[in-house]
């Protein structure tokens, strides 16, 4: 038992001194044959807890974010042009856009804060209907549809790397996960979802009529 | 059984009956075509741009992630390459708000931009590289856009000059573009003289000057 404590107390030190042990193994050196290489000192970086477990998942969520975003982007174009007409709608995707985007580059700072790198090549983990995946030219019902279904799956797909986090036991990422993503996910799913719902309710015989006034609402409370 | 068919019968009819009730489409209005004058050359590569400023932008976003590393550390770098990929972003915005208003962007909307975005470089030697490929991207877009103002001024076999979208690409963005390009070619200029005389030190400093809103 004591030997096991030793140990333990041994591998405790030496895994916290692995930064110490670089700068000393460099300074020890005479300063000629110290080469530019050496003084890389590769411990000495602020990565602990999970990051490493976590880095992949984490660079695919903020990749995600990214492509939403322009998805997002694209539905709000739509709604520009004269035909459609609709202001409303076009600021709602467009303010989901936005939110999108400053997300994946907050997620890009906190991966890089504990001791990251970005891959922007790491391709989002969710799996979309290929079919119908990037078709944006869409009704007002519809669009708002493909906003709700798009919004869970990010926040499904939060959920999912806060039980990763959990796993490796890396707190802080959880942490950084509920207050950055999961709160306002649950809020914009629920606006999404009531959004649906009025316009379905008045979607009957006069639905033009319908779709104006709800655009006008959008319009209002954005 | 026999209720429970019953059931399931008077269920389906329900939906079928308000599925008939329920209206996802509006008829479209009948619009005039004509106040739409841009020309298919001009539209086609105004278009293109937005792709253009998209991939600047990612670029961007790519540099402000690598300088934001704990190994690379320079805060003020990320926080400026940041910012500018935010830009980049609200030019492509700009110009699709532009096609918009002209009539433009009534079809197709998802051919603006293609999924997955094309891969970006990640690593940067230093500052002075990630600026100087900084100026060398606005440069290739500034090219990017005089090549719109003269394809929509002198669209090939039409005779239409498209005189609003030259002045605006001209007064808005040719203006950004070379106020932009000089400011980089300021900061490559400052920063390449110190590092070359004080390496990793004059980069550090110029880091915090850049962090601080003091260059």
């Amino acid at each position: 038992m004591f030997v096991l404590g030793v140990l333990y107390a041994v591998l405790i030190t030496t895994s916290a001194e692995f930064c110490y042990k670089d700068v000393e193994n460099v300074c020890s050196q005479k300063l000629t044959s110290v080469l530019s290489d050496d003084l890389t000192l590769s411990n000495c970086n602020a990565k602990y807890g999970g990051i490493d477990s976590m880095q992949i998942e984490l660079q695919a969520y903020a990749n995600g974010h990214i492509e939403t975003s322009f998805e997002f982007l694209l539905m709000s174009t739509h709604f520009g042009n004269y035909e459609s007409n609709r202001v409303g709608f076009k600021n709602l995707y467009r303010k989901l856009s936005d939110s999108a985007w400053e997300k994946s580059i907050d997620l890009i700072k906190y991966i890089t804060k504990r001791g990251g790198s970005m891959n922007f090549n790491q391709l989002p983990h969710f799996k979309k209907n290929e079919k119908d995946s990037h078709v944006l030219e869409l009704t007002e019902i519809h669009s708002l549809a493909k906003a709700l279904d798009s919004q869970k799956q990010l926040a499904a797909e939060g959920l999912r790397l806060h039980i990763q986090a959990k796993k490796y036991q890396d707190a802080a990422i959880a942490h950084y996960l509920e207050e950055k993503f999961l709160e306002s996910q649950s809020d914009v799913v629920r606006v999404l979802a009531g959004h649906t719902s009025d316009l379905k309710n008045m979607l009957d015989r006069d639905a033009s009529v319908a779709i104006f006034l709800f655009d006008e609402y959008l319009q209002k409370i954005l | 059984m026999k209720l429970f068919n019953v059931f399931v019968l008077a269920l389906s009819c329900i939906g079928i009956c308000s599925s008939d009730s329920f209206k996802c489409t509006t008829k479209p209005a009948k619009i005039p075509k004509e106040w739409r004058d841009m020309v298919v050359p001009c539209i086609k590569i105004l278009e293109a741009q937005v792709k253009v400023e998209i991939q600047a932008a990612m670029t961007y976003l790519a540099m402000g992630a690598h300088f934001a590393r704990d190994t690379v550390n320079r805060p003020g770098f990320s926080m400026f390459f940041i910012k500018s990929a935010n830009e980049e972003r609200m030019h492509a915005i700009k110009v699709i708000e532009y096609l918009l208003m002209r009539g433009q962007l009534t079809s197709d909307v998802s051919n603006l931009l293609k999924f997955p975005l094309p891969s970006i470089g990640t690593q940067w030697e230093n500052g002075v590289h990630a600026l100087t490929d900084a100026l060398q991207l606005e440069t290739q877009v500034t090219r990017n856009i005089r090549e719109i103002i003269e394809t929509c001024e002198t669209p090939k076999d039409i005779p239409f000059n498209d005189y609003h979208l030259v002045d605006y690409l001209t007064g808005e963005f040719l203006e950004e573009q070379y106020t932009g390009q000089r400011d980089l070619a300021g900061k490559i200029s400052t920063l390449g003289k110190m590092m070359e005389s004080h390496g990793p030190l004059g980069e550090f400093l110029y880091d915090k000057k850049l962090l601080n809103g003091e260059i």
